[in-house]
């Protein structure tokens, strides 16, 4: 039976030394954008996390330490739903930077 | 995905891209896999693998050994090896002859690490990456900053344009609002044109018009305030969706900039505020220079900006008082980071503007200096490790925002902050903040009112009642300031907290200011939130968590059960209420869920309950099988007592359970530290065995948070292997009467009256009673007044034998107790309940000092068939001060030296807590059990509209009573069982109850009078209580009681009492006056027979029948006539109520000789027929 799958993309596989960087948090929210590489707005992740902080949490640091991994964390306006999206994606697949 | 780091990596895990091959983990992994198989895998011999001595797979010589080391890693030696030990990885390279590389790679790939898809980047490639995406944020860096600089250039093109047409005037936005300014205002139509992307991906080209008449307001760079970069306008007419005119920013500009009002140079300071008409409204009142900054962004760093261009001026931050606390918390961070002040206006939602608009120009000026004068004072030291500071004052909290000190005491209780005296670490406590440096506790004053003398002074005086009468002579607001401080803790407990200025001018009447209103709710409101930490399970908190839900009216636990028996979890703490099957459900199949897996072990703080558990487990009794266990050892279920364990044996028994059940967790663990049967340290015992339990059940209708972190710790378990099942709560409809009382009188208190007219009418009741020492001069109390009542006192003082055999038969020994008096000896376990539901009414009195809120609801829910309480909690005044934190926060200091027991020290620390939160900490554990609360307090049901005093209330309520409107009897009944919302629906629900109660269809003044006056309505129930005596309502025996005392119906009638009658009378009540007393139908004093007066009883007569609802005269025959007589009516609305016969004798007559006249006889013969004298008589009987 075809279980309802919204997924279009694998998850992200994140590297161990990367997670072992990061505080409790910030873990969080990265370990649930890369469960849904097409990306999450913004209230989601905060419902998903219990962060409301989120930009807050993802410091310059833990940017670098993602880009370490050719990582980056990608913050979209959409108007039409008055929301962020957030998502995680490889800098190498070569999308406009925010 | 991979797991968190710091589990440890199994063999069979999912790997990642990116995990380089690392020595030590491949090593890890095969020590875990067992180097045997691998190396038998690599074409080793299994034979020389023995450990024993045995021929070499590679020189064929009989002096090969393979050795397994404990940690799982592997060595060999021959001498083929030069004698030397070798690892596994050599073994396998020497036999396949590879070199080690290839042996290690092909190890790790036999273990599935070595991930050929993607190549491992070495260290050095992953740091390019990282340099790489800093030079891309530069250049993105340097993009950005080139826009602005841009938009800057744009911004200040457009802005010189614009006002090149521009011309000085007022505007209509600012005359509407009783302005006098002149701003630059357009003469000539401004377009500027720019691009936006639509939802298609289009772009599109729009324009923005300044129109003719539009303000223009310029913004002016941060960074080089001569220039103009931005401009925001002022549209001329008002839209007509929103009433007011559209101001917008110049499109596309860079708006985080300033603007400068400018005012009176020589004033001392500059006021920064948000928004140009809220500065306008500053500038104007205070003459001051403002500068106005137009969005809160950023205020922090614009307003150091601004304190560099007026470097001798100090700063005020103007900010708004927001509902969301937004604009408040940027105002007090910026205000705490430049050192300067933040004024706020008081009411919530408005801004300065709004403020003068509602009081004029003097009242914002009054408040705006009141708020200056009040943050230029000092710290106040109040004694040497107490200092006393502005309510007002801005505090920055350790996340970094600021607050004014009042916000954060209410919001942010428990949380480090910044010490505004030392600057050093400190936490916020409910209604203080305490510095671990210096050792100093910060309170908040009210720095303008606070005077120490006035304050020494009212807290030297000993009760209230002085305090009032101080108050009243001298009534400004310095000493009102001072009585409160001196009564501050106990606001929100006895004096009511919402209400206090109602409650003050009852009392005094003086009117307190609203900033001292202002500073009690804060304070209150600080307690009520830190209180609530004693109660609550906030179950997001915790990782793991279940909340079950309620199915036809009872709970679901499959999804709870499921998830514990999956298994992982080191603690699974359960909290549901009483009666949703905690034990019947859940327990017994997780018991027997454990039995399968290895046994297990339930354990209770009280005999009874281990009983109770051991029956629904059907497991075996620590006592009844007592001989068993000793001689098996390894029982398998067990259900017992936490004071067993002090038997090695039981010790034992924990050790090799599987599952361990604590019901009543949180109590168990209280136990623990605070039971002194119990001896010391064996709770580090117990733990010491249970850790090696699997799983270990909390089950509690009354888990906190900290109770379980507290058990977490104890059993040194990691938050992630807690499970937290929560249960929605079953809908029960329990009311709650509460009065609180700062007496220690416990005959004064309510409750006791009413347990007397229960005795009184035969109602059964119970009363829990916290301490021991009341319950028994409670119960003696009782004794000596109701000797023929069975009273029963059941406390822990009384010999052990006569406790237990109670307790045990308590549903018999029940059935025919009339008041039954205990003490916490009754408390979880045991429940009382009878098939008739005997117990209607329960009661109880407790001052906190012993047990906690949840406690105290515990021994009150004991009698099942209970469903409504009055309850009375006495408040020690001494108690309700917050010492008790300081002294724990020293603990926390003193651990750092000493090493304290953390669980034990916090469990104390709870208890005194405890005692200072109590009641508010019941009320909410009331509303967390959602039982309704009804308070009770002198106060009049409504808010007091204009406060006027008290003497004239009751002629302005009998009005209102008799203009009112009656609604229908059900919205009536409704609007009282939930509460008044405004006076107005009190009156008309009260006026239709009054109405139905009196039996017609609208009530007159006399119903009015008896509702409102309380003597009278207190009599007209007392009233109500006789007639029903007389007519026999509770037994023949009492009746006839009153009858021999000579009261009977008649004497409710319109009459006039003789000298004789009333002697009779008195006669006959002191024959019988401790009955009488007894059934509360005469006061105290008069109980015995010679305090009755006998000379002149009519005085005593009077007061008597007065207190019963008679109205009553003296009357004099003739004038000058010695003989005085009491002329008795009864009120109309009374007698129609009580169906009462008032008619006289003469009005009996009357009626008779009219229907004898109506058929036509004459007067004598009326007279004859009557028994009258003459017919002259009867003439004038007919006449009148």
């Amino acid at each position: 039976m075809e279980v309802n799958n919204k997924k279009s993309q694998e998850e992200i596989q994140l590297p161990e030394k990367l997670l072992k960087n990061l505080s409790f948090n910030q873990k969080r929210i990265i370990e649930e954008l890369a469960k849904h590489p097409e990306g999450m707005f913004s209230r989601h992740l905060s419902h998903r996390t219990g962060i409301s902080n989120k930009s807050d949490t993802i410091k310059h640091h833990v940017r670098e330490l993602l880009a370490k991994y050719d990582l980056e964390v990608r913050t979209k306006r959409i108007p039409e739903k008055a929301q962020w999206l957030w998502s995680l994606n490889y800098i190498s697949s070569g999308e406009q930077q925010c | 995905m991979t797991g968190t780091a710091d589990t440890a990596p199994k063999v069979n895990k999912i790997q990642t891209n990116y995990t380089t091959l690392d020595y030590q983990e491949v090593v890890f992994r095969a020590n875990q896999y067992g180097w045997p198989s691998i190396v038998t895998n690599f074409n080793t011999p299994h034979d020389c693998l023995t450990g024993k001595k045995t021929v070499c797979p590679l020189c064929g010589e009989k002096k090969f050994r393979f050795k397994l080391n404990s940690d799982g890693n592997c060595r060999y030696i021959c001498i083929c090896t030069g004698s030397k030990y070798r690892d596994g990885f050599s073994l396998i390279a020497e036999i396949n002859s590879i070199d080690n590389k290839s042996a290690f790679k092909a190890v790790a790939e036999f273990l599935g690490l070595n991930n050929s898809t993607k190549k491992p980047i070495n260290e050095l490639g992953l740091n390019n990456n990282i340099e790489e995406y800093r030079r891309k944020q530069k250049a993105l860096e340097q993009e950005r900053q080139a826009k602005i600089v841009s938009d800057k250039d744009a911004g200040e093109a457009h802005a010189k344009a614009v006002m090149t047409n521009c011309e000085m005037g007022e505007h209509q936005d600012f005359i509407r609002k009783g302005y006098k300014h002149e701003v630059l205002i357009n003469k000539k139509p401004y377009q500027i044109p720019y691009q936006r992307t639509n939802e298609k991906g289009t772009v599109e080209n729009k324009t923005q018009i300044v129109p003719v008449g539009a303000a223009v307001l310029p913004i002016r760079d941060i960074d080089n305030p001569s220039r103009i970069i931005s401009f925001q306008f002022i549209s001329p007419h008002i839209d007509t969706r929103t009433g007011k005119h559209t101001k917008l920013m110049l499109v596309d500009s860079i708006t985080a900039g300033f603007c400068v009002i400018h005012g009176d140079d020589a004033l001392p300071y500059i006021a920064v505020a948000e928004g140009y008409r809220t500065s306008l409204s500053i500038n104007v009142s205070l003459g001051c220079t403002v500068a106005v900054l137009f969005d809160a962004n950023g205020i922090k760093s614009r307003t150091k900006r601004i304190k560099e261009l007026f470097p001798s001026k100090e700063i005020l931050v103007c900010g708004d008082n927001d509902k969301g606390q937004n604009d408040q918390k940027a105002a007090h961070t910026a205000a705490f980071h430049t050192k300067s002040k933040a004024i706020i206006p008081l009411n919530s939602g408005t801004d300065w503007d709004d403020y003068r608009c509602d009081y004029g120009e003097d009242y914002l000026r009054a408040e705006i200096n009141r708020q200056i004068t009040e943050l230029s004072f000092k710290p106040v030291e109040i004694k040497s490790s107490i200092t006393g500071i502005s309510a007002n004052s801005s505090i920055l909290l350790a996340s970094g925002d600021g607050f004014s000190f009042a916000d954060a005491l209410i919001n942010h209780t428990g949380k480090h902050c910044i010490c505004p005296i030392s600057g050093e670490k400190a936490i916020i406590n409910a209604g203080s903040i305490y510095c671990y440096e210096t050792r100093q506790v910060i309170t908040p004053i009210i720095a303008s009112l606070y005077d120490a003398e006035l304050v020494a002074k009212y807290k030297k005086l000993t009760s209230t009642k002085k305090r009032l009468k101080e108050l009243s002579d001298n009534s400004d607001p310095k000493n009102v300031y001072a009585f409160t401080t001196a009564l501050s803790h106990r606001v929100g407990a006895d004096i009511p907290s919402s209400r206090f200025k109602d409650w003050l001018y009852l009392k005094s009447q003086v009117v307190a200011p609203d900033e001292i209103i202002n500073f009690i709710q804060c304070l209150s409101r600080a307690r009520i939130n830190q209180s609530k930490n004693l109660i609550a399970l906030d179950p997001k908190r915790f990782k793991n968590r279940i909340h079950l839900k309620q199915k036809n009216g009872l709970l679901d636990w499959l999804n709870g059960v499921e998830k514990a028996k999956s298994g992982g979890f080191k603690v699974v703490a359960v909290k549901a209420q009483h009666g949703q099957g905690k034990s019947q459900d859940f327990m017994k199949q997780m018991f027997n869920h454990a039995l399968g897996l290895g046994g297990a072990v339930a354990i209770a703080h009280r005999r009874k309950l281990v009983t109770q558990l051991a029956d629904v487990l059907e497991c075996i009794h620590y006592q009844d099988d007592s001989d068993y266990i000793s001689y098996a050892g390894g029982v398998k279920n067990l259900a017992c007592c936490l004071h067993s364990f002090k038997h090695e044996k039981f010790l034992n028994h924990l050790v090799n359970s599987h599952s361990i059940f604590i019901d009543e967790a949180s109590q168990a663990l209280k136990a623990f530290y605070t039971d002194s049967n119990i001896e010391k340290g064996l709770a580090k015992k117990f733990s010491e065995s249970a850790k090696h339990a699997q799983c270990v059940y909390l089950l509690d209708a009354d888990l906190t948070e900290n109770d379980i972190k507290r058990w977490a710790s104890l059993l040194g378990v990691n938050e992630d292997e807690i499970l937290v099942i929560t249960a929605e709560p079953p809908v029960r409809d329990f009311t709650v009467n509460l009065t609180c009382t700062a007496s220690l009188k416990y005959f004064k208190t309510s409750i006791v009256e009413s347990i007397k007219q229960d005795l009184i009418l035969g109602v059964p009741c119970v009363l829990a009673v916290e301490s021991e020492a009341a319950a028994r001069s409670i119960h003696k109390y009782f004794k000596e007044r109701f000797p023929d009542k069975k009273i029963v006192l059941l406390s822990g003082k009384l010999p052990a034998g006569e406790i237990d055999p109670f307790i045990e038969n308590i549903q018999v020994k029940m059935a025919s107790t009339d008041l039954l008096i205990h003490t916490s000896v009754i408390g979880t376990g045991v429940s009382i309940q009878h098939a008739n539901k005997r117990f209607k009414k329960g009661y109880g009195l407790f001052t906190g000092s012993i047990l906690s809120a949840t406690e105290s609801l515990q021994m009150l829910r004991r009698c099942r068939d209970v469903n409504s309480w009055e309850v009375t909690l006495l408040c020690r005044p001494a108690e309700m001060f917050m010492t008790s934190f300081y002294k724990d926060i020293g603990s926390i200091e003193l651990s750092k030296v000493l090493i304290l027991d953390e669980v034990k020290s916090s469990v104390l620390m709870e208890r005194e807590q405890n005692k200072s939160l109590f009641i508010h900490a019941f009320r909410n554990l009331l509303e967390e059990y959602s039982i309704k609360l009804i308070e009770h307090c002198d106060l009049p049901e409504y808010g007091i509209d204009g406060l006027v005093p008290s003497s004239e209330l009751n002629e302005e309520d009998i009005k209102d009573l008799l203009k009112a409107k009656p609604c229908s009897l059900d919205k009536a009944e409704q609007a009282r069982q939930r509460g008044y919302k405004d006076r107005e629906e009190m009156l008309n629900s009260k006026s239709a109850i009054l109405a139905n109660h009196y039996k017609i269809s609208r009530i007159g003044v006399e119903e009015a009078e008896l509702e409102c006056i309380p003597v009278l309505r207190h009599s007209a129930i007392k009233m109500e209580i006789v007639v029903s005596l007389l007519r026999g309502d509770k037994g023949a025996t009492v009746k006839e009681l009153l009858i021999s005392a000579g009261i009977s119906l008649n004497l409710f009638k319109k009459q006039r009492l003789t000298q004789e009658q009333i002697k009779a009378l008195r006669d006959g009540i002191a024959s019988k006056c401790a009955e009488l007393f007894r059934l509360g139908l005469i006061k105290e004093r008069y109980v015995k027979q010679e305090k009755i007066p006998e000379e002149t009883p009519i005085k005593f007569i009077k007061e008597v029948l007065v207190s019963w609802g008679l109205m009553v005269e003296t009357w004099r025959g003739r004038a000058n006539d010695r003989e005085r007589q009491l002329e008795i009516s009864v009120p109309t609305p009374l007698a129609r109520r009580l169906n009462l016969d008032t008619k006289t004798e003469k009005e009996v007559l009357q009626e008779k000789a009219l229907k004898l006249r109506s058929e036509g006889l004459g007067y004598g013969l009326i007279a004859k027929e009557l028994g009258l004298k003459d017919k002259h008589q009867a003439r004038r009987l007919l006449e009148t």
